[in-house]
């Protein structure tokens, strides 16, 4: 199945293309031409419906994987899914708002099958999904107890420093360990979307209801 | 203008076509070929003002003047001599694509020029010697050297000038009648004490244009180091005091010389600048775009002067954010393997539809225009 990833960086990305073999059995397809590389949440959330549009119009990918940090934004919840319910403040609306919106205004292509999208959002941030299985208390759960005591669990640089054994990694440092985690927890890829079942279970169903 | 260069072995661009519009944003990863573009501009520049100059002297081999690049270097000197810009010359010999299949194949150069509603052809040609440029109608018919039409192109061509500006360079004191600006913005103080001397009113527009530029200064000053020289300084606003060039920020230095270039009185025929945006702060970048505009829509601005043709490159994403309503003006430059291919964003199919409301300078760091590095 040909997919194209975006996310925040190169390191990311990696990380999706392993954790989307893991789901769907089999290693996705390249796209050739999509050498896509985020820029940060912002330049993200910013450039997203043009890269919708544009993988729409000038590649043959099925599906589209997008994956961002939640950092402090409100995490989803299953409230938002209903019409009038949707957050400005949760990062997972944003996208999904960003991508009917871009949906909306695409011309039909004769031979151009429906593109599929499926949205990934770490909370805090990705190093966090990283750490399934090694540091009990990341997950969801622990991440709204603690922001609702107004106590976090950890920070973005703790979570760094525990990942790669500094707050300033390289970016090789990061794809490496990304892949290297990845690729360790899509044994089980269940253990992740129990501990993340908004910001990776979503994201996992969504890819795993395109093999049909 | 020139509306399209053709090059074939030309280093890295072995088979491109640069399309190219009253002001071109050339954006590109390193070694896509940007800087190249500016080199054969700059020399064809000097081989143009070699060749008038040839032609005028009434020369007919210019083999025979002990080789075209030792005429071109008195070319240069006398251009200076005349106002026009000293061209440095190109070792064409290390300009051969490294990468060609044949080795031994020659570079070939085609401008596409368009002049008073007519398309001309100029070629430039080289395989071990250098040949004088030949003109050509589009439909294929020769202008003959010495034709009229000829003289006007070849002149038009000499008076192309590429910069790659230099902060060190700009900042040293200048002989008074120096010439022109030079490549790296040495002679800076030259030209603006001939521009308050002898253009009046564009010394006013300019120094007001430079306070709006670099607000913390009020006025553009000179020292003389020593007799027959002058040297920039800056006055400061906030209490008047006198900052010397050697000691004003690179940025400050670049933008200075970049606002010259748009107030000149009689620019080059084609400017093309390296790396537009290095130094200067983002929130510049507005005022930059309204400079090169002054340049190439000089009627938009009150100038009564011909347009000068803007080429330049440039890495910022927020200086591309600025011409999101001109697909036509930038070009991107994509590698492919060893091939570069260099397409305008309104020429990239569904652009309008892919950009939709996303900006310009984001969408573009993404990838999904092309112009950008391929990761490993």
């Amino acid at each position: 199945m040909k997919i194209v990833f975006f996310g925040e960086s190169p390191a990311d990305e990696a990380a999706l293309r392993v954790f989307t073999e893991g789901i769907l059995g089999e290693p996705p397809e390249p796209v050739v031409g999509m050498n896509l590389e985020g820029h940060g949440v912002t330049g993200v959330l910013r450039a997203l419906s043009g890269i919708f549009r544009g993988v729409y119009y000038h590649s043959d990918a099925e599906g589209l994987v997008v994956a961002v940090d939640g950092d402090d934004t409100e995490m989803h919840d299953p409230n938002h899914d209903s019409p009038a319910g949707s957050s400005e403040n949760c990062r997972l609306c944003q996208i999904r708002k960003i991508i009917v919106q871009a949906r909306k205004y695409l011309t039909v292509c004769p031979n151009r099958g429906e593109l599929r999208v499926a949205i990934g959002v770490a909370v805090p941030a990705i190093e966090a999904w990283y750490l399934v299985g090694r540091e009990h208390q990341v997950g969801e759960a622990a991440w709204r107890v603690g922001v609702e005591a107004n106590q976090r669990p950890f920070t973005r640089l703790e979570l760094k420093e525990l990942m790669y054994g500094t707050t300033r990694p390289s970016l090789e440092q990061e794809k490496e360990c990304a892949v290297r985690e990845a690729r360790r927890l899509i044994g089980n890829i269940g253990i992740i979307e129990t501990a993340f079942p908004m910001g990776f279970g979503l994201m996992a169903a969504e890819i795993r209801s395109w093999k049909s | 203008m020139i509306e399209a260069m053709e090059f074939t072995n030309f280093k890295a661009l072995r088979k491109t076509t640069l399309p190219l519009a009253p002001f071109t944003l050339l954006l590109g990863p390193n070694g896509s070929g940007k800087t190249s573009v500016l080199q054969a501009l700059q020399g064809i520049a000097a081989l143009a003002a070699t060749q008038l100059r040839a032609e005028q002297a009434k020369v007919k081999d210019l083999q025979a003047l002990q080789g075209i690049a030792a005429l071109a270097t008195q070319a240069g000197l006398a251009a200076t001599q005349a106002g026009l810009p000293l061209h440095a010359h190109l070792n064409w010999a290390s300009c051969r694509s490294i990468t060609a299949e044949d080795r031994t194949a020659p570079i070939e150069i085609k401008l596409r020029l368009r002049r008073d509603e007519q398309s001309i052809i100029a070629v430039f040609h080289w395989q071990w010697d250098l040949a004088p440029l030949t003109f050509n109608h589009a439909n294929g018919t020769n202008l003959p050297p010495g034709d009229a039409q000829v003289k006007v192109l070849l002149e038009w061509l000499g008076r192309m000038q590429v910069y790659a500006l230099d902060f060190s360079a700009i900042a040293q004191p200048a002989q008074v009648n120096a010439g022109p600006l030079q490549r790296n913005g040495a002679g800076l103080a030259a030209v603006l004490d001939d521009l308050k001397d002898n253009y009046p009113d564009r010394w006013e527009l300019l120094l007001a244009e430079m306070r709006r530029w670099l607000p913390e200064y009020d006025h553009i000053l000179f020292d003389k180091p020593q007799a027959g020289s002058k040297a920039i300084v800056l006055r400061t606003k906030k209490g008047g005091h006198r900052i010397p060039a050697s000691a004003l920020s690179q940025g400050t230095l670049v933008a200075l010389a970049l606002l010259t270039l748009a107030y000149l009185p009689n620019p080059p025929s084609l400017m093309g600048l390296e790396e537009i945006d290095r130094g200067l702060h983002p929130r510049l970048l507005r005022h930059l775009q309204d400079a090169l505009y002054r340049l190439s829509y000089p009627e938009n601005y009150g100038e009564l002067r011909p347009p000068t043709q803007v080429i330049a490159t440039t890495h910022s994403p927020y200086l591309l954010d600025l011409y999101r309503e001109h697909p036509e003006e930038i070009v991107l430059a994509q590698k492919e393997g060893l091939e570069v291919q260099m397409k305008r964003l309104a020429d990239i199919e569904h652009y309008d539809e892919i950009l939709g409301d996303a900006p310009l300078g984001e969408v573009w760091y993404s990838g999904i225009l092309g112009g950008v590095s391929v990761k490993p």
